[in-house]
């Protein structure tokens, strides 16, 4: 079953310039206890779409069309305060890039996480959401006492595992994780990888890791969807999507990664020639043709392909997708 | 470094500061132009034994550093010696003033800061609405507006072209018996002078407010707080406000000397009878002793203040360390 289902989201920034168009018909889904990676480069919308499932969007930002079905109901119906106190970190939480700036400064950080708590199930007491918010320190490997401190007294790994900590405060069905893992030293990254791992496992959390460095995602995740100017251009299984991508896209984002495997690959980077489009003004046709090897008059014409199934569960929105390797 | 010792040593750094205010209180009144001397001599149309018995009376016969010395005895001491100009105790002279000032300070102070940070805090809140718009002109208009003018604009207006308030002084005269009614007068008298000081730090108070708040709202932790589901109230008012009000508690002790300025100017428009108006004619006089005294409990105001928002800083803001 789906938990999550989104339809033909539009998110768009209205700004002096003109409208930007972030998110522009995107449909996602999140099966019930995997983990889906969102990848992209900068810009193209990735993290506006995760900040959209919470309705967590800048004062410009406007979710201008499409649905959000959280199991099996319309969430965007419900009204602002049956949003924030239903839906908001009870049922969808979120891991923000906590080495920087994500966690109050002035308060402590275990009065932080009963924060969380209390706003969703007032009737606790005290005492209670302190020991629950401690017990969930230690869940991910920070001593308990450490609560007592201020955010400032951590590291940039410990505030990262404090934020995740927050996140599971209030058992939510699912966690997205924005750029769990930037900004930290390599050493850090792993273990944070291995903790979430370990913590989907022990708690079948589903998942949703946005990030641009695609070797984070193929860790974590069962999924893949590769987001170019503002569209899913293809998604699929981690090991399909890897080994055989077929948009050609995917295919530059994955080669621009250094492998230690292949040895033929070893010794050249490949990259995407051009830059990202500029989204107020986003290029007819098929978004990525200026930048495409394989464009052809049909990819300049509208309408922007669509996504299609191209083998079982894996889909692309490709005129000309690259061949199938198997 | 534990707190005590910070204090310790916060302490000890507002002393020799205060030993430095006092120095310089000493040099600027004897460089500045004009001569105690001559304009009492020329006033009274003394003879010049008598005004040899005045140098003498004053001490200003003795070198400069002998003078320094009886100087800084004196204000340590708390006696200031009498005044060139009207030959009372320059102690009891203030101590008359004092209050007048405290209450003019304090009460304009006071509904800056309410005012100032209740209207800043909703402008932020409804940022970009009409009522942001009109509030932020109107601030940076009454900030703008020096006082001197703004008191003299108040008078024509409030006291000569409608009527309404008294047009100079502290009290009526002869003051009203009646405690009650004494009250009234001064509130009566008091209203045109506070409004004037009200206005001068009541804009600064909403810009600073709404612009540390707005800068706060856009951090990280305001996102983070929204996604745990908190209330836009409680986003304002406990995580945003926490953080913005931390550069306010710096504000007000940089306030408050700055505020003495501005009483000099309206306190002698209006003739309130405080340490404004008090410093303004002393300057007049050049009256040494008067200057000095007032000048150091200037420094001291400012010195104390900066001392006690080190100290309470380190209390609000979690990431000073001692």
């Amino acid at each position: 079953m789906n938990l999550l289902e989104v339809s033909d989201l539009k998110v768009y920034y209205h700004t002096t310039k003109g409208v930007v168009k972030a998110v522009d018909g995107v449909n996602f889904i999140v099966e019930e206890g995997t983990s889906v990676g969102l990848a992209g480069e900068s810009g193209c919308g990735k993290t506006t779409l995760g900040l959209s499932f919470l309705k967590l969007l800048p004062e410009n930002g406007m979710i201008e069309g499409g649905s959000l079905i959280f199991e099996g109901d319309d969430i965007y119906s419900l009204d602002e305060k049956d949003f924030r106190v239903n839906v908001r970190w009870n049922q969808i939480s979120m891991i923000f890039q906590g080495a920087m700036n994500a966690l109050n400064p002035v308060f402590k950080v275990e009065d932080q996480i009963a924060e969380a708590i209390k706003l969703h199930s007032t009737k606790t007491k005290k005492s209670e959401r302190l020991a629950t918010a401690r017990d969930l320190l230690k869940r991910v490997d920070i001593d308990p006492t450490m609560g007592r401190h201020y955010p400032h007294e951590f590291s940039g790994g410990m505030r990262q595992r404090a934020m995740i900590a927050m996140a599971l405060a209030c058992d939510p069905q699912l966690v997205i994780a924005d750029e769990p893992t930037t900004a930290l030293d390599v050493i850090v990254q792993k273990q944070l990888m291995d903790l979430l791992r370990r913590l989907k496992a022990e708690m079948n959390l589903s998942m949703v890791v946005i990030s641009h460095d695609i070797s984070v995602l193929a860790e974590l995740c069962d999924y893949l969807n590769i987001m170019y100017a503002g569209r899913i251009v293809e998604w699929g299984g981690i090991e399909g999507v890897f080994e055989n991508p077929r948009h050609h896209y995917t295919h530059g984002l994955i080669s621009t990664f250094p492998t230690v495997e292949d040895k033929e690959r070893k010794s050249t980077f490949e990259f995407i020639p051009g830059a990202p489009p500029n989204l107020l003004d986003p290029p007819l046709g098929c978004r990525f043709h200026p930048r495409c090897p394989a464009a052809t008059e049909i990819c300049r014409q509208e309408p922007t392909p669509e996504l299609r199934e191209i083998s079982e569960k894996h889909y692309v929105a490709c005129h000309h997708p690259r061949g199938d390797l198997h | 470094m534990s707190l005590k010792r910070y204090i310790l040593k916060r302490i000890l750094y507002s002393f020799v500061l205060l030993f430095f205010a006092l120095t310089l209180n000493f040099i600027i009144f004897r460089m500045a132009p004009g001569n105690p001397i001559q304009i009492v001599a020329s006033g009274m149309r003394l003879e010049p034994e008598q005004v040899e018995r005045l140098i003498e009376l004053w001490g200003l016969q003795e070198p400069l550093h002998v003078q320094y010395v009886r100087y800084l005895k004196s204000t340590l001491t708390w006696d200031f010696g009498y005044s060139y100009n009207s030959l009372e105790p320059v102690g009891r002279e203030i101590m008359e003033r004092l209050p007048n000032t405290l209450l003019l300070m304090g009460v304009s102070l006071f509904f800056a800061i309410t005012f100032g940070t209740v209207f800043g805090i909703y402008a932020a809140y409804k940022r970009g609405s009409l009522f942001d718009l009109t509030s932020v002109s109107i601030s940076l208009f009454s900030y703008a507006l020096p006082t001197f003018w703004m008191g003299l604009l108040m008078i024509y207006v409030g006291g000569y072209v409608f009527g309404l308030f008294p047009l100079a002084g502290t009290m009526s005269r002869p003051p009203p018996l009646d405690p009650i009614v004494r009250i009234f007068d001064l509130a009566w008298h008091l209203f045109l002078p506070g409004l004037t000081l009200f206005l001068f730090q009541y804009g600064a108070w909403l810009l600073m407010m709404r612009s540390t708040l707005l800068e706060a709202l856009h951090e990280d932790y305001i996102t983070t707080a929204r996604a745990k589901g908190v209330s836009e109230r409680g986003v304002l008012f406990k995580h945003a406000f926490r953080n913005a009000m931390l550069p306010l508690v710096t504000n007000i002790a940089l306030q408050i000397p700055g505020l003495l300025n501005g009483a000099i100017l309206t306190e002698t428009v209006f003739s309130w009878r405080g340490l404004g108006l008090y410093t303004w004619s002393a300057i007049q006089f050049t009256d040494y002793p008067v200057l000095q005294a007032l000048f150091y409990i200037f420094a001291l105001v400012t010195i104390v203040c900066n001392l006690i928002v080190d100290v309470v800083y380190g209390y609000i803001d979690p990431r000073i360390q001692y």
